[in-house]
């Protein structure tokens, strides 16, 4: 247990009326998923953006000048992605509205003393917030010009706040060819950690995405994987069949995305092919992974000519090449079931820590992490990022 | 049983509320409908400031596609995961037999809002 630094004069009421209770010390952590927002939807990416897309999308002109170009733009987003009856932007928490203005998350140097620095945190693998729906634009380029912008964005808002906030390279899946020449872009960045590919309807085993794997494996960066774009646009819903009724609904059943693409990785031979990529799924949850390890395992030993370039137990190409992230950490009624899961998964080699911060569910780095066995938590918190996103040693 | 003096009682008037310190607790006072009631100043979840959420009332129990709103002005969502408590008794809205929040003691003296831990 540790006490909070004494609060200094530039700390905001917000941060200090919080109260930090007492549990897990998570100093020096890595928080790996981490969210940065806009403060004014995408008119903070017009200094990004060149003018041919700024007249596509009507933000050539300067914001409520009333002109054709200035009505601004916004990405579709999944029919189920609000909260009823919650104030300002669906799915963030209320407590962290930077007192200068702003939704939660929109203000770097707020999110510095009301994340960084109130829990010592060593690093935050900051992650798209805004632009996740770009999986789901039918224009691969207009795809390709906002993830070029929202790069540029978090190197020149985010990174130049605090060497503490990394990066992930975000990419759209429309058109490896952009995706590559932007990890080419970004690759050698000391601060970008990763490759954000961004959700669509192709599963991620397809070779539609081996030259993006080809160009993250060289750099030594892995692929992440996260919640948002499914359902937007013309991607079809995250679930089997048709879109769910409710947020609750959709929040429950979101595996399904992630173990549709991951057993698509490991079947195609992806990790043979690529033995240097890794793959990061964040804020997928990892209870359903056994299932997914013990099938494949099974259908492998009896179907495994179908699929000869597998060489090993698919299991063990998973506990290798993919890492998951800890939130929303589940808080079974039995925590024995808890810990036999995280055994299952060799957590030990694959749970990386994460907050989610300012998400409505995000997990606090103090008291969440009470029912993970130290071993776990030992590994998770700064060992097993750090081995991951060798940027970070 | 310590008391703390947090307020007059003008300045939490029937709907609002306010947060205070009691010796080190952080507290949440709250006058529903001209009754006051204390409530701390932490989410039994993860330990967030629960009462900075939004305060109101909730869809009750009910019968699918069926909505009943109730408890106006007495439940405080939590800000960080939304667990819903009555500040009036403390208690989980969906769970209130298995969770619930800290409550204190409160009364009015003398136009003054009182405390007792």
């Amino acid at each position: 247990m540790t006490q909070a630094p004494a609060p200094t004069e530039e700390r905001s009421d917000q941060a200090e009326r919080r109260p930090r209770p007492s549990g897990v010390d998570p100093t020096g952590a890595i928080d790996c998923d981490v969210h940065p927002g806009f403060v004014d939807g995408f008119w903070d990416l017009k200094p990004y953006i060149d003018d041919y897309w700024l007249a596509r999308i009507g933000m050539r002109d300067e914001k409520g000048s009333g002109t054709g170009m200035s009505q601004g733009f916004k990405t579709p987003k999944a029919p189920w992605l609000r909260l009823p009856a919650y104030p300002g932007r669906p799915a963030l928490r209320q407590d962290c509205a930077p007192p200068g203005g702003g939704p939660p998350g929109s203000d770097p140097e707020f999110m510095v003393q009301d994340l960084l620095d109130r829990y010592e945190l060593g690093a935050a693998v900051l992650i798209g917030g805004d632009i996740r729906d770009i999986g789901g634009l039918p224009d691969q380029d207009l795809a390709g010009a906002l993830a070029r912008a929202h790069n540029d964005w978090i190197a020149d808002v985010w990174m130049e706040t605090d060497p503490r906030f990394k990066g992930s390279i975000t990419i759209a899946p429309q058109d490896p060819a952009q995706a590559v020449a932007e990890i080419e872009r970004w690759g050698d960045h000391p601060s970008m950690l990763q490759v954000h590919i961004n959700n669509s309807d192709r599963l991620l085993g397809k070779r539609h995405f081996w030259p993006i794997y080809e160009a993250a494996e060289a750099y030594q960066l892995p692929i992440a994987l996260h919640p948002g774009g499914e359902g937007a646009g013309v991607n079809s819903s995250m679930s089997a069949g048709e879109p769910p009724s409710y947020f609750m609904e959709f929040h429950s059943a979101l595996s399904q995305h992630y173990q549709a693409n991951l057993t698509s990785l490991v079947a195609e031979g992806t990790f043979e092919r690529f033995p240097g990529l890794r793959v990061v799924l964040v804020e997928g949850g990892f209870a359903w992974l056994p299932h997914i390890m013990w099938r494949l395992n099974k259908n492998w030993r009896a179907l495994r000519d179908e699929v000869p370039w597998l060489k090993r137990l698919p299991s063990e190409y998973i506990v290798e090449h993919v890492r998951v992230t800890s939130q929303p950490l589940y808080e079974p009624e039995d925590t024995r079931h808890l810990e036999a899961v995280l055994e299952m998964i060799d957590a030990e080699r694959t749970l990386m820590f994460s907050t989610d911060y300012p998400h409505w569910d995000g997990d606090d780095p103090v008291t969440a992490l009470r029912t993970v066995p130290a071993s776990v938590r030992e590994r998770m918190l700064e060992l097993t990022p750090k081995e991951l996103y060798t940027k970070l040693s | 049983m310590t008391e703390f003096v947090v307020a007059s009682v003008d300045e939490i008037p029937p709907g609002s509320r306010k947060i205070v310190d009691c010796g080190g607790r952080s507290v949440g006072v709250f006058n529903v409908d001209g009754e006051f009631y204390a409530v701390r100043n932490r989410c039994p979840h993860q330990g967030v400031a629960l009462c900075q959420g939004q305060l109101g009332g909730t869809f009750l129990p009910s019968a699918p596609q069926e909505f009943v709103y109730g408890l106006e002005g007495q439940v405080i969502t939590c800000p960080a995961h939304r667990w819903q408590f009555n500040v009036t008794t403390g208690r989980s809205v969906s769970e209130p037999d298995r969770v619930a929040v800290r409550t204190y003691k409160i009364h009015v003296k003398e136009g003054s809002v009182v405390v007792s831990i």
